[in-house]
């Protein structure tokens, strides 16, 4: 029960935050290439040093199990599951968080694209296309192997990191005009907590601490892993329509029902609070094209979230902190599927002014 | 100069932003446009663009029907 609890509260404070603040992993990756923000490139970095530092830093005070082995991973099958998964995300207008808070908030494209997403995520890890999965990961296998993980390198690297992007974080935003603020009609913490767009700024460093404090906390309970989104919303599916031999994704507990699938009910129930709260809730139903594009957005995570053994959480921000190669291997494509489609799909609609 | 009004309901990111984009690329100068959208990371990303690139807010408001209504002068 302590576990469920645990993953659940996680998830309300990570849904809250992503909604109250208007955080979006896609976008931030889209907009570097869109409208040339590099500044967004410090956004995301601030997420991972932090969470690393805290990581790495609980791993030397043995309050975090860092393993000596991670599982050897297919060139082929990362890059092309994670060039796969960032197109979705940005056909589908926001990756796999994105969906869940839209269905908390209720936008219906939200629900749309998640059950694509399980459907097709469904298909080929448990049903008939595992196959194909086991084919991909079958070929261009290397090893996972980064020196000095587990030595004290990284928590020196990840102090220094931390330390410098938050020192740039706070110069940008001390140096760069105040950004607008929506006329409010409360004051004091209400304001904050119920109608304020949070700043980018604390928002990455409050997700990078949620992040980084999840490995210990779901340590405790057995699941040595942080945030994850693929497998976790598949688990619901394993749990309703059992499967043997399923193909899994960024780690090994959460094809299994526990602190993961509650981590991603949590992060739906967050955006609902955060949405009720600020008296914004009301269902929004998309048009016929919108939908067609949920459709192919979700289809295309569920393929890529599988083959790419993860997605831009567990790989763009979680193992990325925890120096996997596979999940920077995995990152590389998933920047790469987001700005190609951005210049297929999103820049020839601009007219230039 | 009539005012320009173009509805992204049900849109999301980052096409209310792009409609507001064209919307003030064929404006002309003083031309007001007025944007409805329900994408929330729109309430950050339009004015973001306007107060960058110079495009005066006249207003930004709350709907009942859950929307919100940004109105700029180019």
């Amino acid at each position: 029960m302590a576990t469920l609890a645990s993953g659940l509260l996680f998830g309300v404070l990570f849904g809250f935050v992503v909604k109250r603040s208007r955080f979006c992993m896609t976008g931030l990756v889209r907009d570097i290439y869109l409208e040339k923000r590099l500044y967004n490139i410090a956004l995301i970095a601030a997420i991972v040093a932090v969470e690393g530092l805290i990581y790495h830093g609980l791993g030397h005070l043995h309050l975090v199990r860092i393993p000596f082995y991670l599982p050897p991973f297919s060139l082929v099958s990362i890059a092309l599951g994670s060039l796969l998964f960032g197109i979705g995300a940005v056909v589908s207008s926001g990756c796999l968080t994105s969906t869940l808070v839209k269905c908390g908030d209720g936008r219906v494209a939200g629900l749309i694209s998640l059950v694509a997403f399980v459907l097709t995520g469904y298909f080929v890890s448990a049903g008939p296309g595992k196959d194909v999965s086991k084919y991909l990961r079958s070929f261009f296998i290397v090893e996972d192997m980064l020196p000095g993980r587990r030595s004290i390198i990284p928590v020196i690297v990840f102090a220094v990191l931390a330390v410098v992007i938050v020192a740039v974080l706070y110069r940008h935003r001390k140096t760069h005009p105040k950004p607008f603020e929506i006329p409010g009609r409360y004051t004091g913490m209400r304001h904050v907590l119920c109608e304020k767009n949070w700043p980018m700024e604390p928002t990455v460093v409050i997700i990078g601490i949620l992040m980084g404090l999840a490995f210990p906390v779901s340590g405790h309970f057995g699941r040595h892993f942080g945030f994850a989104i693929v497998s976790p919303i598949l688990s619901w599916a394993y749990t309703a329509f059992p499967a043997r031999g399923i193909v899994g994704s960024c780690n090994p507990y959460d094809t299994m029902f526990g602190w993961g699938s509650m981590l991603v009910v949590g992060i739906v129930v967050g955006s609902l609070v955060a949405t009720v709260v600020a008296r914004e809730f009301s269902i929004v139903l998309p048009d016929a094209s919108t939908a067609v594009k949920m459709v192919i957005g979700g289809v295309l995570m569920g393929l890529g979230g599988v083959w790419g053994h993860g997605c831009l959480i567990a790989n763009g921000l979680v193992g990325t902190a925890q120096l996997s190669l596979k999940s920077w291997y995995a990152l590389v494509f998933l920047v790469l599927g987001i700005w190609m489609a951005t210049r297929l799909l999103l820049k020839p609609a601009l007219k230039k002014g | 100069m009539e005012s320009v009004k173009i509805d992204t309901k049900g849109q999301d990111c980052p096409l209310p932003l792009i409609a507001l984009k064209n919307a003030l690329a064929e404006a002309e100068e003083g031309q007001e446009i007025e944007l409805e959208f329900t994408c929330p990371e729109a309430t950050v990303n339009l004015p973001n663009h306007c107060q960058e690139a110079g495009v005066e807010i006249l207003s930004f408001d709350k709907n009942e029907s859950k929307s919100w209504t940004i109105k700029v002068r180019k």
